[in-house]
Order: C-alpha cells, then sequence, then structure tokens
C-alpha cells in the first residue's frame, strides 16, 4: 500500500492506468483487499465519480476501507447515540487535525453546534485548545434549530477559503426523502468548493453522504484489563473511540477502536477487543451495554429507508 | 431680505481641543498636562516661539496670542506649552461648521486668518458663520437660536462668544471686541441699518475693522484708536494715508458694501428613497424595489467614497406603521451585487399588508475607503468569500449568530470563554491563551461543556473520594477510572452569596466515556455536598 503514504493522493484517470498484473508479480506484498481496492477504484475511475483528493488517516486497514482515505471536498456523517457526545465531538475534532494539516494555514473552520441549552452542551474552548485546535479558528454558527442550520449547510459549503464545516444535527427528525435531498445538495456544494464537511449527530436513516461512521467511546485498556487490575492514578488518559465505518463511497464497512495522539496527530488501531474480553457482570438493564455488535446495527436496520421510499426518492430527484 | 448673521468665536479653541485630549488620552498624557497650569500653543515664527492660542487660564493671567513664549514664560514660570496644530484646528472648526448646519443652511468656519508667514495673526482667532435670516423662528427667534447655541457649545466644553448683526463685518467686531450687552443688541432692533450699526460699533477698537497689525499701529500713532474716531472723517485722505483696506472694511461693517461668505456644501445623505404614487403590494415589485435602492445606495457609496457596516431597509405601510429591518456587513462594503444579494430575501419579510407607501434604504457606520479597480479576471479571493459567508449568514440568520469563540483570565469554568463577534483579522483566544496560561491549560478541560451543571445521584465514599457510580439519563456509569479532585473556589469578591468551592473530577465509565463532574460543597466545612456533570471528555 505505497500510496498510502504519500500525502494527499490526486486520483484521475491517467493515476488509475497502472494494471493490475504488475502488482500481481509481488503478491505476497499485496493483501486480497488491496487488490480489491485497485479494482474498485479503477471502476470508480472509470465511472468519473473519484477524481476527488483522499486524506490517509494513517491507518493502514481504515485508509483500504475507505478507497485510499477520507475523501476531501465530501461530505460525511458521524453518529453517536445521546450522551456520546464527548467521543463524537473527539473523532470529528481527530479528522479536523488530519484535514487541518493539509490545508490552509489561516482558512477558518465553520462549526455550527447543537443548542448549548441542548443536553450535549457547548464547544468549550479550552478543551479544543488542549487537542491543538486553536478555538480562535471557528466560527461559530450559533442557531438553536438544528434544521436552520442544515439549511444554512448548502451555502457554507459553496464557500471557498474554509478549512471544513461542521454542523451538528443534534435531534432533528426528518424523513429519508428529506436527507437524501440534503445530502445531494450538500454534496455538490462542496465538490464545487472543495470544502470538506462533517456532519455530527444522533444516528438517523440518512444515506446518500460520502461515508457514514459510528462513534462510541472505548476505554483505551482491553476491557479484562481494566477488570483484574486497577490503573494507576496518573496514567495518562489516552483518547480512545470505537469507530465503525459503516458505509464508505467506493470502500467497505470496517470497525475497530482507534486511539489519537493529539500531540504527534497521529491515529492508530488498537487491537480488537476479543470476546473474553466482554465484562462478565454488565448490568442487565442497561439497552445497549456494548457499543457494537447487537444493538445499535439493529436498530439501524429498522430505520433504514425502504426500497418503495428510495425509489421515490429517486423518481423526485429526476423530477 | 435682510440678511441676519451669527458670528461665533472660539477664543480658546486649540487649547481646549489639547486639553480634552489630554483628558481622553492615557494617563501619562494627563500627567504632564496639569490642569492647573496655563497652557499656551506657539509655532515658530522668525526663529522666536510665538503663542498662537491660549487657554482661558493663561488668558486670565495676561498672556495673549501673538506674545513671545519667553516674555510669557517671564509672565508665568508654570505655563506649559504645546505645538500648535492649525490643521486639526481647521478640522475643528469644518466639524462644527456642519454641527452648526441644525441651525441654518448656511454655514461656514472663519479660520484664523495667517499673515504671509503663516503664523496666525495675533488678534484672529477661529470663528464661524451662520446666515440664519429665515431660519431663527424655528428655534423660536434669534435669541432663542442664540442661547440654545451658547448651551449646547458650551456643554461641549468650548468658551463661544457669539454675536449677531445684519452684516458680516459687524457680527464679528461684536463677537470679539463688544461687551455682552451689545452683542445681541441687533436681535432686540427692528431691521437695523447702517446708523445703528455705527452706534454699537463706534466705541470699539480699530482692530475690530479686521485691519492688519500695522495699519492698527500706523492709526494709533495718528491719534485715531476708536471706530467712532474715523466714523465722521472724510474718506479720501483717510484711504490715501493708510490704505483703502480701512474704508473697504468700514463699508462691509456697516453694509454700504455686500459682503458674504462661502458656505460649506452639505452632506450628502447616505439615503436612497422611493415614494410611490399607489401603495405597492405584490412581492415582485417590492423585491425590485429593493434591487434599485441597493444599487443607488452603493452608488451614492460609490460617489463619496464610502463604506458601509450597516444598511438600513425602511418601509412605511399606508396605515402609517414604520418598519425597519437592519443588515449587519462584516467589513465595510459598497459592493452593489453584495447588497442584493443579502438583500434577496428581505423582500419576503416584508408584509405589505395594505401596501407600502414608501421605501427607503440608508447606509450607517460608514468610513471612508478607497475605490477599488477590480481587476480583469480575477477570481473573489479567500477572505473576500468568507466575510461574505458571515454576512449571508448574519443576514440569514439574525445579528450575533456569527460568533468568534473568545478567552478570559477566569478559573471559574462558565466563565473562561464567551463569545464575541467575529474579528477575522486577529485570532483573540490564541493571544488570550498567552497571556492567560494558568487557567486554560493547568488542568485538563472538557471539549463540551453543558450550559447549566446537571444534578447527579451518585454513589462515592466520604469525605473525599470520587464517584464510583452515577445515574444520568435514566443510566448508571460505573466508574472504571478517574482522577482529580481540582479544587475551583468561587471568586468570593463577585460570586453571589453561598456559592460554594467546587471539587472536579475527570471520570471514565466502563463504556470509556468521560465525564468532568463536581462536588459543590466541603464536608470537612459540614457542607451537605452535591454532585453535578458539567461536561465530557473526549
Amino acid at each position: 500500500m505505497t500510496h498510502v503514504e504519500s500525502g494527499i493522493n490526486p486520483v484521475g484517470p491517467e493515476a488509475m492506468i497502472p494494471d493490475i498484473y504488475k502488482q500481481n508479480q509481488h503478491d505476497e506484498d499485496v493483501s486480497r483487499h488491496g487488490c480489491f481496492d485497485r479494482l474498485r477504484r479503477d471502476v470508480a475511475a472509470l465511472d468519473g465519480r473519484m477524481a476527488t483528493a483522499r486524506l490517509p488517516l494513517g491507518v493502514e486497514s481504515l485508509d483500504s476501507a475507505l478507497a485510499g482515505g477520507l475523501a476531501l471536498g465530501r461530505v460525511h456523517m458521524l453518529c453517536g447515540r445521546p450522551g456520546h457526545d464527548g467521543a463524537l465531538t473527539g473523532f470529528a475534532v481527530a479528522l479536523l487535525r488530519r484535514i487541518l494539516a493539509q490545508t490552509d494555514e489561516a482558512a477558518p473552520i465553520v462549526w455550527c453546534p447543537a443548542a448549548a441549552a441542548g443536553g450535549s452542551g457547548m464547544l468549550y474552548a479550552a478543551g479544543l485548545a488542549a487537542l491543538g485546535l486553536d478555538p480562535g479558528r471557528l466560527l461559530i454558527v450559533d442557531s438553536p434549530s438544528p434544521g436552520v442550520r442544515l439549511a444554512a449547510l448548502e451555502d457554507i459549503l459553496r464557500t471557498e477559503g474554509l478549512a471544513a464545516v461542521i454542523v451538528e444535527y443534534d435531534r432533528v427528525s426528518q424523513s429519508s426523502d428529506y436527507w437524501m435531498r440534503l445530502a445531494r445538495r450538500a454534496q455538490l456544494a462542496a465538490e464545487a468548493s472543495g470544502v470538506t464537511g462533517l456532519l455530527l449527530g444522533w444516528p438517523v436513516a440518512a444515506s446518500g453522504f460520502d461515508s457514514l461512521w459510528h462513534i462510541a467511546p472505548a476505554c483505551a485498556a482491553s476491557p479484562s484489563e481494566t477488570q483484574s487490575q486497577h490503573t494507576p492514578r496518573h496514567a495518562p488518559w489516552h483518547l480512545c473511540w470505537q469507530v465503525e465505518l459503516r458505509h464508505a463511497r467506493g470502500g467497505r464497512p470496517w470497525e475497530s477502536r482507534l486511539s489519537w495522539n493529539a500531540h504527534a496527530n497521529r491515529l492508530c488501531e488498537l487491537p480488537r477487543a476479543t470476546a473474553a474480553d466482554a465484562p462478565l457482570d454488565a448490568p442487565a438493564m442497561l439497552p445497549f451495554a456494548r457499543p457494537g455488535r447487537n444493538g445499535p446495527r439493529l436498530q439501524l436496520r429498522e430505520l433504514r429507508p425502504s426500497k418503495v421510499a428510495a425509489r421515490g426518492t429517486a423518481g423526485q430527484l429526476a423530477g | 431680505m435682510q440678511r441676519v448673521i451669527i458670528h461665533a468665536w472660539f477664543p480658546h479653541l486649540a487649547a481646549e481641543r489639547v486639553r480634552r485630549a489630554a483628558r481622553h488620552a492615557a494617563s501619562d498624557m494627563v500627567a504632564d498636562l496639569p490642569s492647573g497650569a496655563p497652557l499656551v500653543l506657539t509655532s515658530a515664527c522668525h526663529g522666536a516661539d510665538l503663542v498662537d492660542s491660549v487657554c482661558r487660564l493663561a488668558a486670565r493671567h495676561g498672556l495673549r496670542p501673538g506674545m513671545r513664549l519667553a516674555d510669557a514664560r517671564a509672565l508665568r514660570p508654570d505655563l506649559v506649552s504645546r505645538d500648535s496644530d492649525m490643521a486639526a484646528d481647521a478640522a475643528d472648526l469644518l466639524h462644527l461648521a456642519r454641527w452648526a448646519r441644525r441651525y441654518c443652511p448656511l454655514t461656514a468656519p472663519a479660520p484664523a486668518t495667517t499673515d504671509g508667514t503663516g503664523a496666525a495673526v495675533a488678534h484672529d482667532g477661529n470663528g464661524l458663520w451662520l446666515d440664519i435670516a429665515g431660519a431663527a423662528h424655528l428655534k423660536g427667534g434669534i435669541r432663542a437660536l442664540l442661547a440654545e447655541m451658547a448651551r449646547s457649545l458650551r456643554a461641549a466644553g468650548l468658551t463661544v462668544r457669539l454675536a449677531v448683526a445684519p452684516t458680516c463685518g459687524a457680527a464679528w467686531a461684536l463677537a470679539r471686541y463688544a461687551p455682552a450687552a451689545q452683542r445681541h443688541a441687533c436681535a432686540r432692533m427692528e431691521s437695523p441699518g447702517p446708523r445703528q450699526l455705527a452706534g454699537l460699533l463706534a466705541g470699539l477698537p480699530l482692530a475690530a475693522l479686521r485691519l492688519d497689525g500695522t495699519v492698527c499701529t500706523a492709526m494709533a500713532a495718528a491719534g485715531l484708536r476708536r471706530v467712532g474716531d474715523i466714523l465722521g472723517m472724510p474718506r479720501a485722505p483717510l484711504a490715501s494715508r493708510f490704505g483703502s483696506v480701512v474704508t473697504a472694511q468700514l463699508d462691509a461693517a456697516l453694509g454700504h458694501v455686500n459682503e458674504s461668505f462661502t458656505p460649506i456644501a452639505p452632506p450628502r445623505p447616505l439615503l436612497s428613497l422611493r415614494n410611490f404614487a399607489e401603495p405597492v403590494l405584490a412581492p415582485e415589485d417590492i423585491r425590485a424595489v429593493i434591487e434599485q435602492l441597493a444599487d443607488e445606495t452603493a452608488a451614492i457609496l460609490q460617489q463619496t467614497g464610502l463604506a458601509t457596516r450597516r444598511l438600513q431597509l425602511g418601509w412605511q405601510r399606508v396605515d402609517g406603521a414604520v418598519l425597519a429591518r437592519d443588515l449587519h456587513l462584516s467589513r465595510p462594503s459598497r459592493d452593489a451585487a453584495g447588497f442584493r444579494r443579502l438583500l434577496a430575501d428581505a423582500g419576503e419579510s416584508i408584509s405589505p399588508e395594505f401596501g407600502l407607501e414608501r421605501m427607503w434604504m440608508e447606509a450607517h457606520d460608514c468610513s471612508p475607503q478607497a475605490p477599488v479597480t477590480p481587476q480583469f479576471n480575477a477570481g473573489i479571493s479567500a477572505s473576500e468569500s468568507r466575510a461574505s459567508l458571515i454576512d449571508r449568514l448574519v443576514a440569514r440568520l439574525g445579528h450575533g449568530a456569527v460568533l468568534h469563540m473568545k478567552a478570559r483570565d477566569c478559573w471559574q469554568p462558565e466563565a473562561a470563554q464567551y463569545m464575541a463577534y467575529p474579528d477575522m483579522e486577529k485570532s483573540g483566544f490564541t493571544d488570550a491563551m498567552n497571556a492567560a496560561p494558568h487557567c486554560l491549560t493547568a488542568a485538563p478541560r472538557p471539549i463540551r461543556l453543558l450550559a447549566h451543571p446537571h444534578r447527579l445521584a451518585v454513589v462515592a465514599l466520604l469525605p473525599d473520594h470520587p464517584p464510583a457510580q452515577f445515574v444520568w439519563q435514566r443510566q448508571t456509569h460505573r466508574i472504571v477510572r478517574a482522577s482529580g479532585p481540582e479544587r475551583i473556589a468561587p471568586q468570593w469578591w463577585t460570586a453571589a452569596g453561598g456559592t460554594r468551592t467546587r471539587d472536579y473530577f475527570r471520570l471514565q465509565d466502563e463504556q470509556g466515556a468521560c465525564f468532568w463532574v463536581y462536588r459543590e460543597g466541603l464536608p470537612e466545612r459540614g457542607e451537605d455536598p452535591g454532585w453535578f456533570l458539567h461536561g465530557f471528555f473526549a
């Protein structure tokens, strides 16, 4: 995966030409996934929908799942369950730091946070500064209504000279049609200006965004370690999240624990928790005791738009 | 119609400006301008420092404009001297002339006349002309107008002497040389003619005829000191001996010769207005009018070289209701296309009800801006595009919707941050971070802070252990890791009574979510502690 190391990879048609047979000569190095990535990107380039800059996140398996990295100039959706706002914001800041490392020094970031009176609280500048994000670069768009914030998203995304746009929709309830239309318009606006957009909020039945993530907090130490021995009092607090890539355009789903070193601005994958690590005495009263496999996945399948609804949307868009 | 000229004389205009500036400036300026010492303003002339202007105190001590600074120092060793600034004097006078347009449309500054070398003529001073003929009744007559003018000028901290006369020369003379009783004498007379003016001026010194110092000296040598001395004299010998200027000024003062002044040009209002013959109702008509107004306002700004930071769109309905909408701009602008864009949805927000009678657009908070020639093929720069984004968002979401985070040097977490109107030039937060590093970076801070701390039901060991578990949003969070406490005491000098000390803990539950929780009240003081959730870590 040599293409991952070299900064942003402009993937144009000419970059797509290298044939797979050459790759096949040293099959040992190339994983099966890598080969499929190449094929997928070739096909995508022939479609003409992937002439986009990609930002490798520095985690090999994740970058391959994202078909080379996070697509810049697109809109991504990051979801987290209510109560996990800290983790969600933290992961958004981690992505933002990766994006900022590649963009103009002085470009501001537009952040439309959820209403301060809501349950997720307001952005706190000192905490952002501790994660290496200069709060002075943030342009806060303060509007209590998530609908208004989402309506302004397209206008903001169309503006050139921004580093990134982050919009929090805290508890908006909209039809899948609405999300489909919003995603389409936002994607077109972002492609025109090259500004990357992130949407943060609760899990919703949305589709059409470039990638869809589910973020949950995670312990840096594996659960069995936490259970068995007490963490030393002055041990550093590692930032760690359970990151699930549900969908990525041109990529494939992916899930793991990611830890982020804010000083070095480096993401790294933690070893996967095994079934033996599951806490033995998980309280039965919690609806979703462990984020991941069972609960949210089932929930989302219920929320997914039906075939009929999707067809209706396509008809409306065409109309 | 007879003219009515008011001359306002500001004998200490320059010195009062220096004192005013010193009062408003930093304290070091005040330190070297003691209010008890006489102040004189000087300029160099023929190798000597001449006094141009004196303050009221200095005038009372016998210091006069035209003296040498050395002589003045001999009289008052404690005096303070400053360089005079003619340009600032002229600017002040122009400002006053504009201000005086509230009384009449014809006003003009009468600056200190200078002799050949550029030094102010000694007896001269700064004055203001007003031609109030036909305008005095608006203020209830000449005397009421004079009284109001004097009152407001004195309230502004200016020493002023006002005189009224039918001619410029007489008003000038009366303002400077006449006693207070005579200065307003013409206001009491019914159309004063040359004879009445001669009676008023007769007792004044010859310098009151705006004569040069050398002419005055020559006439004094011939025994002529008062205006009355030359009133009855034959004119031809007077002119041949002292110059025709003497008779010319006398004729001007008495009204035999018409003398006038050039009034300042009225400032053009930054307003475009549409009065409609019939009430306008249709939304597309309103939109078209708004676009015309935007173009017109931009054109006016272009002509005057100004740029505005606030546009006000006003409308009046047929029922008489006057409504307005403000548009705040992030930077001064006079871009017609930008105005149109910002006002694109303003038409929808106007509810005409039974129709609009008039609409107008006014530019406020204007500042001069050099005209910029648009370059060929030049795209919009990134900073322009950002600024226009702010404008669009503010126009859409309201003033105060787009903000910057600013830091404050304060240990109280909720007070350490505030929001301010964005200033794209400088990042205030970074400066504040560098200035006040302790309270912002010393201890870990959450990335999200609850505006109102949420009370928790907590299981914790007394007296000062972190919680073992707490219930929040009907979920039990079992704590696997904690650090703290960080003790933050309230600001006792500002805090309300009963505000208690807080101990902050950083907690991690078994799912990995990190919380910022505090205990309010110290058990060792016998206070009943309460637990609150205050924020979330990443």
